[in-house]
Order: C-alpha cells, then structure tokens, then sequence
C-alpha cells in the first residue's frame, strides 16, 4: 500500500506536461512539451476538467476515501470509475496514467507493458473530456532517445535537458520544434542500433564517465525513424566538429542501419536533412569479432595471437592496453556468432549491389562493401552482444582512434568503457527454479562438460556472464553454491572449471600497471574486491566451499581455493573455521596443510605453536564425535 | 626434419580489395577479389608479370574461382550469384575467353525449380564437370560440355531446402568422387558414378571451410573452425588422422602434386605445409596477419615446388622450396 502510494506520488510529481496547472517541478525537467499550450485554445478546457478531477481527489484524500477518476470507454462510450487504492492491477495502471504518450510509457515501461496500451488510454482520456489528443498537449514523439549533456531550446523557449536521472533516455523531441541546442562540454556522439545497448550504456552512465569527456548517446530503436535522422542531422549540420560514431550489429541489418543513418533510406529519398556524412562506423566489424575467436583456442600462443590480431597501426595505437587485455576465456565468442539465415544472405547482396552501383570510390564505401563481402564468406554474423561478451573492445579504441585520427578529432570512444558499461548493466539472471537444481547437481556430480555447457547457454540467454549465472544459482534451502557442491564432493577439475569463469585479479592488475589509464586499474581494482564475494560465499549455515572441502577431506579442493583466495579465517555459524572441520572429521592431511601454509605466513603465530596446538586440542577433544558424526 | 620455403616474389596490391581465390594452371595462377575483375598473372616468369585482366566479370565481386588442371577451363562464382566459365582460347595466344555461363537459376531436371543459388565450386581436371554447393546444402555435378541448363548429379544433404550451407567443395581428379564441407561441421563424399552418397564423415563440428582430395583420391583432407585437418580415407570412409598446430580458423586447403605434403592457409595469415606420412607441420609460414582466403601449390614444373597465398592483404605472395645443398 505504501509502496503504491509512493509510486502513484511520484508519478505525480514528475508530471511536467501539465504545467498549467501545477505540477512542474522545475529541478526536473525531463521533458517538456512540443507545443505551446497556451496557443491551444482548448487546453484551458482540458486544465479545467483535469482540476476538476484533481479537487474531487485532494477532497477524498482528506476524508481516507478511495480515490477515483472517471474514465470514458471509447468503445462502449460508457462513463466508469477507476478507483485507487483498486483490487484490480489494471486500475492501479489506469490511475498513473494521466499523462503524455510516449513518454508516459517510458516513466513506467514495467507498470504499462506496451506503448500501445499508453495509446489507447490517451485516447480515451481525450475521449472522456471530449477533447482532441492536442490538446492534452499528447503529441506523436520521434521514437529516439537521447541522453547526454545537452539541452534543447524548444520554440516556445522551454528547455529540454538530456541528461536522465531514471537511466531511460529522453525523448526526441521533434525538430520542427527545436530552435537551439546546446552541447555544452559533450565531446562525442555515438548512435546506437539497438535500445538495450543504449540502455545498458545509459544506465551505466557511460556518456558521463567515459575517459575521453563526456558524449552523447542516441538511439532509434532499430531502423531509424525520419524524425531522428532530422534531429541528428541538425546536430550533424550545426556542429561540424562533432564526431559521431555508429555502433551496429555485424549482419546485413546493422549494415543497412548504419547506412540509413548516413545515407537516408530509400524511401524517403526527397528528405534531404536527414544524412550525417561524417558518421563512422565504429563497428563491431569482421576483424573485432573474428580476432576474437583466436582466444577459442587453449593452446594459443597469447601475446603471439594478440600481435597477429592487430594490425600495425592498431597495435601502435592500442599498444598500451592490448597485450595484457587478452586473457584466455572459457567462453569462445566465437559461439555467440550466428550463421547468415537466406535472408541475411539476400539483404546483404542488396546492399552490396546497392553500394556498388552507385559507382562510389569512396574509402567508407569501399568499407561496407568489404565487410559485406566476408560477412557472406564467412557465412557468419554477429550481434553487439557478442563482443561485449568477448570482453575486449580494444580494437574498436584503436580504430575509432586511427579513423578519427584522420579528422584531427582528439575523441575517441574509449571502448574498455563501453565494455564496463556493458558488463554493468547486465542485471542478475533470472535463472528458474528447475536450472538452479540442474546446476547445483551438474557441480555435485562433477559433470564439467554438462556444466560448462549449461552456464554458456544460460550466459547467453540471459546476456551475462558465467560468473554471474554461479552467482545467482544457489540452492534454494541451503543457499549453497555450485563451488560448495564441487568442493564437497571432491572434484577438483569442476572447482578449477569455476574458478576459470570468477575475474582473475591477480592478471588485472599486472594490466594495471602498463599506463593504459587509471580506468583500468579501477576496474582491476573492482574486480578484486568482487570475487572473494563468490569464492567465500557462505551457506545458510555460515560454511564456505573451503569449510566443505575440509569437511570431505578433499586436499586438492582445499589446495585450489586457498591459491585462488578463499579464506582460510572465516568461521561459520558456529564459530568454526574451515581448519576445524577438517580436525574434527580426522582428516589429518589437510590440518598439516593448513599449518604448513599458516606456519609459512604466520611466523609468529607458528613460533608459538599457537595454531599447531590449537588444532591438537581440538583433534584430541573432538575425535570421537567425528566419528559418530561421520 | 623442416623444409624450407622461400619468398620468392610478391606480387603487392595484385587487387584493390581482398583476394577470396586463387586457381593455379601450369603456367599461371588465376585471382579473384571482390572487385569486379579477375587478374591472371603468368608464373613461369620469374617476374610472376600480369599477363591478363577479365574486366567486369562479376560486378559484385567474386567469391570462388576453379580452374582444370589442364590449365583448359576455369569456373568463377560472383556474389550476385552470376556463375561464369572461361576457356583458353584456341586461336593459341594462350589468353582466357568467354565461354559462356551457368544457369543455375533453370529448372533442373527433376523439377525442383533450379539447382539453387552456387557458392563453392570445383573442377575436373579436364574441366569437363564442375561440382557445386549451394546455401541450402545442396551439391550438384554439371557437364560444361553438355547441356548446361541440367544438373548430371543432385544430391540432398538434408530435407529438402534446408541442409546445412556447403561451404566447399572438391571432385576427385578422376571425376569419381565430389566431396563437401558444410556450416554445421558435415562432410560427405558422394560417389558420382552411383549418384549416391558414399559417406558421411564425421569429427569436425564446426564450419568446414575446405575440402581437398589428394591426387590419387585416396584421402580427403577437411578443416575449418576447429582449426583441426582432418584425415580421411575415401576408400573406406575413415577418419585416419588430424593434423594439429593451427590456432586460428582454416580457410584454405591444397594437396603437392605427389600427395606427400598438404598446404593449409589460416584466417590468422598462416600457411602451413605438413608432411602426410608423418603427420607433422614442416613450415609455417605468416608474411602477413591478416586472413590468407586461399592458398595453392603450382602444378609441379622443372623447377622447385613453389606454393601461392593470398587474402586481406590483396596481395599474391610465391615461395619457393629451398634445396639443400
């Protein structure tokens, strides 16, 4: 009831396309209206009727009474009530939503479902006062979204500001409508494919944090609409200095994308302000993806293949952060690659001819052409996704950088960004019930082939990481973890295959000390303190996979995740640690491995016999419950 | 023990974009790129000097290119789908003509609606035949001499339209056997006599790229993404080795005139020569790092073997094997 209260609060609060009547928050101004209201001469009728409803609230609200809006079918024509608080959960849908469009639905995308649901409840909105879609000031926006520091001057000199706080993206607002932008200190652009790119890249606050300056990340969702290609072209046109860059997929689509956002489409030929010249497909492109797929192989020589992936001017302008940014991954990205369906196969010839038959010689031309070229070769695509699983965008730095290198633009789109961007917004899988237990029973039973198997496919679905798939399956009563079962059971190989997908901190920050950029060595940084988190995990009884290994008496187990730093020190509910359930289950070779190891760091402790004696007593008094226990 | 191999000669921007075929006759090496043009270049001058240009002969770029052994006929494949057959002319300038095209796109004779779209191709070695895949897993054998508009063998290698993309192809010299590699990891050796499928071999799972016959069509190479050649038997189907050390995906594969020794090009600029008998690599080579698209032995001449390679680098490099003393 609370929380609901809050979000139908809130959801107020930030209601600025109603700002005749009140409700602008002026620290907030996430959009604005694309039309003046006060030319609108029935916007004064439709204020009046939404005070109307707002007073009759205000009144119930005083008296605890439910709150109700009338709400006209237009189907039916029928006058009904939505009230809240509501049994029904369409109702409490119903309520929040007196407000604008597109935008409305993007406020809430959880609560609405689908935009067309926004739509028909503006209309029937419009349809209970008797008024037009105009004038509730609903107008069909373009279907981009912009964040970044930059704000528009809209004609009726209201301003639209940018830079999201909910990590949505803004609006595009229409161009007609626009009569100054300003770009403030954003250095770059980049036009995003895909919306959950740009969401990931958004929410992750890439525009703000990127090492090069701050930029400006666009999207239209796919193929682009009219009205985003003329908002970019304005951009494109008025700021001749701005690099603007496009990430794509790397299949026929992304292809015609990229080309669409440069060259306009086809069917709207006669649209002259909607191509931007200077955009520069940053990829991903066949040598990113395929340079990848060296990694796939456990014998690789790896500064050999890093060197042979780049070429000479990449390897110099990448030279810092290349070599030491290419560990060996389980995860082959070459997997997440697709095979060419008929009709990519038929698109990409299209496009091909298309590019070719224009006669243009141009470099970028040239470029496509090529790309397209060993896309059908290769018979292979790949989705953006695929890179950021790949985990190493370096080469993207280095190309971008040499082709802006070109322009004498000093912005390059610092790709181990995009890649942290990526590798945050992935939020925790959603991994059911069943596939927990699969993978709790593939880690007991020590089934690595099943195992590796499983966590790639789920990594995939859910577009994580293996390490956040282990992370997230944990059994449902015990709370424990893939690497407890493993431990437990002995298996050696499937606690190595574990550990291989956990951030391996000990290389990272080795990578930290070339100059590549203090953004490095943070992530090294972040990565060290986020693995112990997995590593000593505890069940619900307070063990670690290192107290189950010791209580099985697995010497190996022990030996592995000692080396990979699970702690030694961490007690239990019962104030056990993982040295004791070794002693108390007999298992005298794993003790005498653990006095060794503290007798090497602990000089002192060792000297005084402290822990040897310790575990002597313990061995003597504990003995025979170990026994009946066992 | 190693051979050795020399650069001999390099023949730098032989193209304006990647080379994706060469074809070697006995006295020049054929290339095709995805520019319009098809360059020959003579190899039995030490200055491997551009002797002739096919202009415009696939607008969108070429993909496959096959040429006899007899140096007679060659076949290139465009990315439009355009299939065009070329011959030596008989007038004796020794230059390469037109002779004609392949019209896949005709009804073949079950009435299928067309052999399909061609991708990879190869020929007999009196370019009589030429074997064909297409992306929906279909291989075909046509007659060039014959009746063009018909396939002599169509073979299925999955339901109707949707057997996996055959990658490559090869026909034995004998004209006896076509094999093909496809997407899903399948090779399959079909006997052209019997028109029936001879084997399906087994072990690769990922893409094949490259098929190869050796030239007593004994054993059948195959590699592709698994970076692994594979050995077969053709005459019982086996699989008799793997050849090992490749790090990247294999693009290209070709058999020495005695079928002691395969050459294999690699996506990573690599070209490896490896010795059959002993199942070993004995030369690796990598002038370049970016992706050989095709490399091939020169048919055997009074000099030392010599081998091509070309790729992204858009250039035709020759070795040549050292002699010792």
């Amino acid at each position: 009831m609370e929380g609901l209260l809050h979000s139908s609060r809130s959801a107020f609060g930030s209601s600025s396309p109603l700002p005749a009547v009140g409700f602008v928050n002026p620290s907030q101004p996430d959009f604005v209206l694309h039309q003046d209201s006060r030319r609108n001469p029935q916007t004064g009728v439709a204020i009046s009727k939404i005070e109307e409803i707002l007073v009759a609230n205000i009144d119930a609200l005083k008296e605890v009474q439910a709150l109700t809006i009338p709400l006209r079918s237009r189907r039916t024509g029928r006058m009904r009530l939505v009230r809240f608080p509501s049994s029904r959960d369409s109702d409490a849908k119903k309520f929040i939503d007196q407000r604008n469009h597109r935008a409305i639905y993007y406020q809430n995308p959880e609560l609405f479902g689908s935009q067309r649901y926004v739509d028909e409840l503006v209309d029937d909105i419009a349809f209970t006062f008797g008024l037009g879609r105009d004038a509730l000031n609903i107008v069909a926006a373009s279907k981009g979204l912009i964040a970044g520091a930059v704000s528009v001057t809209i004609n009726n000199g209201s301003m639209l500001y940018c830079n999201p706080h909910d990590g949505q993206g803004v609006l595009l607002p229409d161009v007609r409508a626009i009569s100054s932008v300003n770009l403030g200190a954003t250095k770059w652009l980049l036009v995003i494919e895909k919306e959950a790119t740009f969401r990931g890249l958004v929410a992750s606050r890439f525009h703000e944090t990127s090492t090069v300056g701050p930029g400006i990340l666009v999207t239209a969702k796919g193929y682009p609409d009219l009205s985003t290609r003329q908002f970019l072209h304005k951009l494109h046109t008025s700021f001749p200095i701005l690099p603007m860059y496009g990430l794509v997929d790397f299949d026929p689509d992304g292809v015609k994308i990229m080309l669409t956002y440069k060259n306009g489409s086809r069917s709207l030929q006669h649209e002259q302000n909607a191509t931007l010249n200077r955009l520069l497909w940053i990829g991903p492109r066949s040598n990113d993806i395929l340079g990848d797929h060296l990694r796939g192989f456990p014998s690789a020589n790896i500064d050999e293949t890093c060197v042979l992936n780049h070429t000479p001017s990449d390897q110099f302008l990448s030279s810092q952060s290349s070599a030491p940014l290419c560990p060996i991954r389980e995860f082959s990205p070459v997997d997440v690659m697709l095979p060419l369906k008929a009709a990519d196969r038929k698109l990409a010839v299209r496009l091909l001819s298309a590019t070719i038959g224009k006669g243009d010689q141009c470099i970028e031309s040239q470029d496509v052409v090529r790309e397209l070229q060993v896309m059908l070769m290769l018979n292979t695509k790949a989705e953006i996704q695929a890179v950021d699983e790949a985990g190493d965008l370096t080469a993207w730095q280095g190309k971008a950088a040499s082709t802006t290198a070109q322009r004498h633009q000093p912005a390059v789109i610092h790709t181990k960004d995009l890649e942290r961007g990526a590798k945050r917004k992935k939020m925790a899988p959603k991994l059911s019930e069943e596939e927990i237990d699969d993978l709790i029973y593939l880690a007991r039973a020590g089934d690595d082939a099943d195992l590796t198997e499983m966590l790639q496919e789920l990594a995939v679905r859910d577009a994580s990481t293996a390490a956040d798939i282990l992370a997230a399956a944990r059994e449902e009563q015990t709370k424990a973890t893939c690497l407890h079962m493993a431990a437990a059971n002995g298996h050696a190989k499937t606690v190595t295959l574990i550990l291989s997908y956990l951030p391996v901190p000990v290389k990272a920050s080795v990578t930290a000390a070339a100059p590549a950029a203090s953004e490095e060595a943070n992530s090294a940084e972040a990565t060290t303190r986020a693995e112990p988190a997995y590593i000593n995990a505890h069940n619900s009884f307070g063990n670690t996979a290192l107290h189950w290994a010791c209580l099985g008496g697995h010497l190996d187990t022990v030996k592995l995740l000692l080396s990979r730093g699970a702690s030694p020190a961490i007690a239990n509910d019962k104030d056990q640690i993982p040295l004791d359930l070794a002693a108390f289950n007999n298992h005298m070779h794993v003790v005498d491995h653990f006095l060794a190891q503290s007798r090497d760091i602990e000089g002192e402790n060792a000297l005084e016999d402290g822990l040897a004696k310790e575990a002597q007593d313990l061995d003597l008094t504990e003995d025979k419950n170990a026994e009946s226990g066992g | 023990m190693s051979k050795q191999y020399l650069t001999t000669h390099t023949v730098d921007n032989a193209h304006i974009t990647d080379i994706f075929s060469i074809a070697a006759t006995p006295t020049s090496i054929l290339s095709a790129s995805g520019s319009s043009t098809i360059h020959v270049h003579a190899t039995n001058r030490d200055s491997f000097p551009l002797v002739q240009s096919l202009s415009s002969a696939h607008k969108l770029g070429c993909h496959h290119l096959a040429a006899s052994r007899n140096g007679k006929i060659a076949a290139s494949v465009g990315f439009g789908g355009d299939v065009k057959i070329w011959k030596v002319s008989e007038a004796g300038s020794g230059e390469w003509e037109s002779f004609g095209e392949l019209d896949a796109a005709k009804n073949s004779e079950k009435g299928k609606g067309g052999a399909g779209e061609l991708w990879a191709i190869a020929l007999s070695e009196d370019g009589q035949y030429l074997a064909s895949t297409t992306y929906d897993g279909r291989v075909n054998v046509w007659d060039l001499l014959g009746d063009r508009g018909v396939t002599l063998r169509e073979y299925e290698t999955g339901s109707a339209g949707s057997g996996s993309f055959g990658l490559c192809v090869d026909l034995s010299r004998d004209g006896k056997y076509t094999a093909s590699g496809h997407q899903s990891g399948a090779v399959y050796v079909f006997n052209n006599d019997s028109g029936r499928l001879q084997y399906s071999l087994p072990g690769l799972v990922k893409p094949v790229r490259a098929v190869a016959f050796s030239p007593a069509g004994t054993r059948l190479a195959a590699a592709g993404d698994s970076g692994i050649i594979a050995i077969y038997d053709t005459k019982h189907g086996e699989h008799v080795g793997n050849l090992t050390g490749h790090t990247a995906w294999i693009t290209s594969l070709d058999w020495n005139d005695t079928g002691e020794y395969l050459l294999s090009g690699a996506f990573d600029g690599k070209a490896k020569v490896w010795s059959i008998e002993r199942s070993a690599c004995v030369a690796t080579h990598s002038e370049t790092d970016k992706a050989l698209w095709a490399i091939r032995w020169l048919p055997k001449t009074v000099r030392n073997e010599m081998f091509c390679t070309a790729g992204a680098n858009r250039s035709l490099t020759f070795y040549r094997e050292a002699t010792g003393a």
